[in-house]
């Protein structure tokens, strides 16, 4: 196979998915009107569950950092991952803090220095011919997040009305807001109610959660002590309402 | 707003120059600091009201990156009373109206505090690059990242001041290129027994910063 022919492995596993996607639009599974098989997708998720962070974030958090890990080694030499990053010059704010964590592994380290000093030199010459300081284009991370937000919000709509699905759900820490109004204009009427009749619950228990964290903190000279979930409803509060982009991790 | 006076204009410029001296852009330093003080008068308005401010409720909260930004001001309690207020006006609208009224109606304010902020600094800084002093202090410092240099270079008419600003982004870029090779070149087992300097070291997150600049300490993802 010519190096031409080869695409990351990443797009061509992103385009099988969106294949399937409209499939089962066509064929009528998004509005609940068909059952999905259970693949390993699905119990990808019921293991996501378990983490106490919305699992769209976490699933394009965690597949983001995994591509960048892989593309920083083994497709440093390819023309498709490279040209996306020269002809969008780099990436974004948001999404250069996703390269600023892969620079921490060593083995990605050197795969980040290489990239970027040719990165360095592009624009460094662009300064000198074009007379003008580039912008970023287009960041070829805010086009792939795209894509894999497509399908776990979609992961999530498929199984939204299954049993098994919603009995992980209900101890779950939950979807964030903005992924939660995604997951709901997927969603079959079944998975539409239940999601949102959790969502209720969730604020609730969240709420009365941060009432016992805030009373117990009233004086710092006596905290009283405090249950787990009550010691991180500060921060759990935070990612329900804007998603925890860090899948729960931190970057420093 | 407020008219701005000469005093606040002249304080900005004191506060330039004073960052020109730290290893940073002095801009996303600057813009940083404008909106952790915002962060701070929100803190301290939540402990007296023991809720949200009017404009975080209207906006249901901070964006995402404003939003961790915030958690890291250290003060987890302040954090609790604000989002406990924007959950309960959540569940109130999603309880009445679903989706649609739990949707703010507002722009982030921390975003709002960032921009004005940014332009202000930004307008102060190219307008007082006339000065001969004032290049040669921006010379010697650690320089302004690419999105704030092309910033400035878009406010100057001076197409001296300009070759100025855009040699500086060479030099810097120039230099940083240098770190990196040679970060790289150390990899090699050859020559495992150079030392890698602390300035090869942190290469990567520099040059990081360099191209894309550091307007929030967690930018949101």
């Amino acid at each position: 196979m010519r190096e031409s022919d080869r695409s990351p492995r990443w797009e061509n596993g992103l385009v099988a998915g969106l294949v399937g996607l409209v499939t089962r639009l066509v064929v009528g599974e998004l509005d609940g009107t068909r059952e999905r098989e259970k693949f390993v997708g699905f119990h990808d998720l019921l293991k996501i569950l378990k983490d106490p962070v919305c699992p769209v974030c976490f699933i394009i958090h965690r597949s983001i950092l995994e591509y960048l890990s892989m593309a920083f080694i083994e497709e440093l030499t390819m023309p498709e991952f490279r040209e996306p990053i020269r002809k969008g010059l780099g990436y974004c704010e948001k999404h250069s803090a996703y390269v600023r964590l892969t620079a921490r592994k060593r083995l990605s380290r050197m795969g980040v220095a290489i990239v970027l000093e040719d990165l360095l030199a592009l624009i460094q010459e662009q300064i000198q011919t074009l007379h003008e300081i580039p912008d970023t284009v287009a960041c070829p991370l805010c086009s792939l997040q795209a894509d894999i937000e497509t399908y776990a919000l979609s992961l999530l709509a498929d199984y939204s009305h299954d049993a098994e699905f919603q009995s992980h759900y209900e101890n779950a820490a939950g979807v964030c807001l903005p992924h939660l109004g995604s997951i709901l204009a997927l969603a079959g009427i079944e998975g539409r109610r239940y999601l949102v009749e959790a969502h209720i619950r969730k604020l609730e228990r969240q709420i009365g959660t941060l009432d016992a964290y805030i009373r117990k903190n009233a004086s710092r000279l006596s905290p009283k002590e405090m249950t787990d979930a009550e010691s991180v409803s500060w921060r759990s509060a935070v990612n329900s309402v804007v998603g925890d982009p860090l899948g729960g991790k931190r970057d420093r | 707003m407020s008219e701005e006076t000469d005093h606040d204009k002249r304080l900005r410029f004191a506060e330039i120059l004073e960052a020109l001296k730290e290893s940073d852009c002095p801009l996303c330093m600057l813009t940083r600091k404008a909106v952790y003080e915002y962060f701070s008068s929100v803190l301290h308005e939540c402990l007296i009201s023991n809720r949200a401010p009017d404009a975080v409720r209207a906006s249901a909260g901070f964006c995402r990156g404003h939003a961790r930004d915030f958690v890291t001001t250290g003060d987890h309690r302040g954090v609790a009373i604000v989002y406990r207020d924007i959950l309960r006006q959540i569940l109130q609208g999603f309880s009445t109206r679903g989706i649609d009224g739990a949707r703010a109606s507002a722009v982030c304010p921390a975003c709002d505090v960032k921009n004005r902020h940014e332009e202000m600094y930004v307008e102060t800084l190219a307008h007082n690059l006339e000065d001969p002093s004032v290049r040669r202090d921006l010379d010697a410092s650690y320089g302004l990242c690419l999105y704030h240099a092309s910033r400035v270079v878009h406010r100057l008419s001076n197409p001296q001041v300009i070759e100025r600003i855009m040699a500086l982004s060479v030099r810097q870029l120039g230099a940083m290129r240098g770190n990196l090779s040679e970060f790289v070149r150390k990899q090699d087992v050859q020559f495992k027994n150079e030392v890698v300097s602390s300035e090869e070291q942190t290469a990567c997150e520099r040059a990081i910063d360099l191209l894309a600049g550091r307007t929030a300490s967690s930018p949101g993802l």
